[in-house]
């Protein structure tokens, strides 16, 4: 397949008259924008909101963040089958895209109440214990500061962000609440596509699958959550392929698809269209490695038998792909460890060299290992921390993501953050940056 | 001028020119100024640093007699003061890398740097904690590389100077895990990494697979008749509106709660917090899934057991981190044991 994608870089984001996109600026019709969202009748409240790098915001309660995509030349549209969008294949022609820009929507439970009836009853976690006693109380890590020393940790303190904020509805379940908040975020990031499907971009990048079996063979195999187990089968939590969030045997997608949108959801709908392992293999793709495509692999099966089959057959599909190397990804630790593990022993037994590119577990000053376990085909591993912010968190002038004004927490300086397993700040599950840790 | 900086070594009978095997029961002996290899090390480090003493013993009294063998080389470092402790190298000796682990490791204590050099399969690599270990080919005729390694890491720790990572500094890893920037993004380094490993080319991975402790499990009992039973659930039941708002992962503490009387939980009164399932079987249907108090209650009803202990104990099996799990074990089964409790049937997530 051949795919062009165009860049439109955007250099400056505010509100306006009309929602229209030139010389770099993009203007938003804020009326326009919340009325979008508002189109949904079981979304009550809403407000727009945007934060630019250098600004002293901080984006609280973000849910998924999308890089507004529009396919300008091929078949079907950016990010296939996404909350029902039509799942024509992707991946071919030529896609716009507008770098530099994120819409993420913010989704704020506060109205909704701490625990939902029945089988949906949630209790918070005790974030205070969680975090620190130098932490103030009510503080989830999972936040957004566009400037400071963590901004550079993860792409959105670098972007320009259109934040939705929307009051999650109440009297509906956990999943349903993340399926309206994710629908209204991608029916705005559609509309301002839009606004530069005829934009000359600032470059373009051809992308062609054309094999190359005279260099190294490599294919990706990330390891997406399913949460069909927890929600059902036509659940909207977790990523979904073309729309899909089951629980199935792995997809075989080319690496432009995964450009035009084909896995989105769960808050990484933006680093998988941008994913860097998939970015770097199709950019060195002819030049020094034969990049074969992705097998993505679900996980959260409900036993061993069925995490073996599943590892069975992402190793039978790279066999049969003449992968002489994988590079394996997972999006979850805890349990999901278990189905990337069985990938990587089973690419390894089939003699497919494996590189296992992770986020690592916290040391504890020597207490504890840095993987969750490893089996000894495990030998290569290149590591992105555990989610440190050693600077610290300036206070901020203005906090983004909730429908009433936030708690004067939110506002404070914080400490600087050790990160581990649920404690997530920065989470680069896809070798975004250059952070990492080592043995000393 | 600043001093010069004191070293003091320590090494085995046969290096400390004592004798072969034979001599392996002899006792400390302090020795001032370098001795053998002590020597080598002392042109390599210059005239900046004195090896002022020369700690020997016999590897089997060393390891073996710490009663005896560690006293004279505490006082010894208490005498001579030194910057640094440099033990071995031991090549592969495994006794003699025992004893210098175990040298390295009082140095530690006391509050002095210290270095050894071995072969990174001797047993004394993994015997003590958080050791600078340079390692070392099998033989002592790489003495002086040995030394010359030992040294160069050895002259930061006795200045203490901050020393970098593992790999740069060419020790083996500690076990100990920090930030480090590695000025290339993940991703590229991974491609990088699988080509390099498809050319077959040297590659090196960024972490080093290190295991968990192993936990033997007690050995099974035969007749539970005689024994009082506890319940431990790390599916996070707790009494309906969770009344001491235990946390739903990365628990931080366990919670004990009465079932005197009770013979099964009800969703009524009782639901799960754990995250990781959402309760939807627990707290929708039954939640002695997750605590079997009912089959417990006919167990202790027709004899089985001797008795099933009045309080269970519960905490949220999800994303703990070692030290606290540890730490809250320690807890549930001091109380336990302090409660004359003989057996757990723990149910885990």
């Amino acid at each position: 397949m051949r795919l062009e994608v165009g860049s439109v870089q955007v250099d400056e984001i505010r509100w306006g008259p009309s929602t229209r996109f030139s010389n770099g600026t993009l203007t938003l019709d804020r009326d326009e924008i919340e009325e979008l969202v508002l189109q949904d009748s079981q979304i009550e409240r809403t407000r727009a909101e945007i934060a630019s790098p250098g600004d002293s915001v901080r984006i609280i309660n973000p849910n998924d963040k999308i890089e507004p995509r529009v396919k300008v030349a091929g078949r079907g549209v950016a990010y296939p089958g996404y909350q029902g969008r039509p799942t024509e294949q992707v991946g071919s022609g030529r896609t716009h895209r507008m770098a530099g820009l994120a819409v993420i929507d913010c989704l704020d439970y506060s109205a909704a109440g701490e625990s939902q009836a029945g089988e949906d009853r949630t209790w918070s976690r005790d974030e205070h214990g969680t975090l620190g006693n130098d932490w103030p109380e009510g503080v989830s890590p999972d936040f957004i500061d566009v400037s400071g020393p963590g901004a550079q940790l993860k792409p959105f303190g670098t972007l320009h962000n259109l934040c939705i904020v929307i009051q999650a509805p109440s009297g509906v379940s956990a999943d349903e609440q993340h399926g309206v908040s994710q629908s209204a975020a991608m029916r705005v990031a559609e509309r301002i596509a839009e606004t530069v499907r005829n934009v000359q971009p600032d470059y373009v990048e051809t992308f062609d699958t054309q094999p190359r079996p005279d260099l190294p063979s490599v294919a990706y195999i990330p390891h997406l959550a399913s949460f069909e187990p927890q929600v059902g089968p036509r659940g909207r939590f977790g990523s979904a392929v073309y729309g899909q969030g089951r629980l199935s045997a792995p997809w075989l997608l080319e690496s432009t698809e995964l450009m035009d949108g084909a896995v989105a959801g769960s808050g990484h709908t933006w680093i998988m269209a941008n994913n860097p392992v998939v970015m770097s293999l199709a950019r060195r793709h002819g030049k020094d490695v034969n990049f074969l495509g992705c097998i993505l692999q679900r996980t959260n099966w409900t036993n061993q038998r069925e995490y073996v089959l599943a590892a069975h057959r992402a190793g039978v599909l790279a066999e049969k792909l003449g992968a002489q190397g994988a590079i394996i990804t997972t999006d979850v630790r805890g349990q999901r460890w278990v189905g990337t593990m069985l990938t990587v022993q089973e690419c390894e037994n089939r003699g497919i060299d494996v590189v296992l590119l992770t986020e690592e577990e916290d040391n504890e000053n020597g207490a504890a290992p840095a993987l969750l376990f490893a089996p000894t085909e495990l030998k290569y591993v290149v590591t992105t921390g555990t989610g440190d912010v050693a600077g610290g968190f300036p206070a901020v002038d203005r906090v983004i993501g909730a429908i009433d004004e936030p708690t004067a927490q939110w506002y404070k300086a914080f400490p600087p953050l050790h990160g581990r397993y649920g404690i997530a700040h920065v989470a680069d599950y896809y070798g975004y940056g250059s952070q990492s840790y080592a043995d000393y | 001028m600043t001093r010069p900086l004191k070293i003091v070594q320590y090494l085995n009978q046969f290096f400390g020119g004592i004798g072969g095997e034979e001599y392996n029961d002899q006792p400390v002996q302090v020795i001032e100024g370098p001795v053998g290899p002590g020597r080598a090390l002392a042109n390599i480090l210059g005239d900046t640093v004195a090896v002022t003493a020369t700690i020997i013993a016999g590897d089997n009294f060393l390891v073996e007699e710490q009663d005896r063998s560690l006293p004279p080389v505490r006082q010894a470092l208490r005498k001579y003061q030194p910057d640094l402790v440099v033990a071995g190298p031991a090549f592969d000796a495994g006794r003699y890398g025992l004893g210098c682990a175990l040298i390295c490791q009082l140095a530690n204590e006391t509050g002095i740097n210290a270095v050894t050099g071995m072969e990174p399969d001797n047993p004394g690599v993994m015997s003590q904690k958080g050791l600078y270990v340079i390692p070392t080919g099998s033989s002592p005729a790489e003495m002086v590389p040995a030394l010359r390694k030992m040294a160069a890491l050895g002259l930061k720790l006795a200045r203490k100077e901050e020393v970098g990572s593992a790999e740069e500094e060419e020790y083996l890893p500690r076990g100990i895990r920090k930030p480090f920037n590695r000025h290339k993004q993940g991703a590229e380094r991974a491609v990088d990494m699988v080509l390099g490993r498809i050319k077959g080319e040297p590659v090196a991975s960024e972490i080093s697979i290190r295991q968990y402790d192993q936990v033997d499990p007690p050995p099974p009992i035969d007749d539970l008749s005689r024994y009082s039973v506890a319940l431990i659930t790390t599916a996070g039941i707790v009494p309906r509106g969770n009344p001491n708002r235990q946390s739903t992962e990365i628990p931080r503490n366990y919670f004990a709660y009465s079932i005197a009387g009770v013979d099964s939980l009800t969703v009524q009164n009782w639901e799960s917090v754990h995250t990781g399932f959402k309760g939807h079987v627990y707290n929708t249907l039954n939640p002695n899934y997750a605590l079997p108090l009912p089959a417990l209650r006919e167990l202790d009803r027709i004899g089985e057991i001797g008795q099933l202990h009045d309080r269970f104990y519960s905490v949220v099996g999800g994303g703990c981190p070692v030290s606290d799990a540890r730490r809250i074990g320690r807890g549930i089964a001091t109380e336990l044991t302090d409660a004359d409790v003989e057996a757990v049937i723990l149910e885990s997530t």
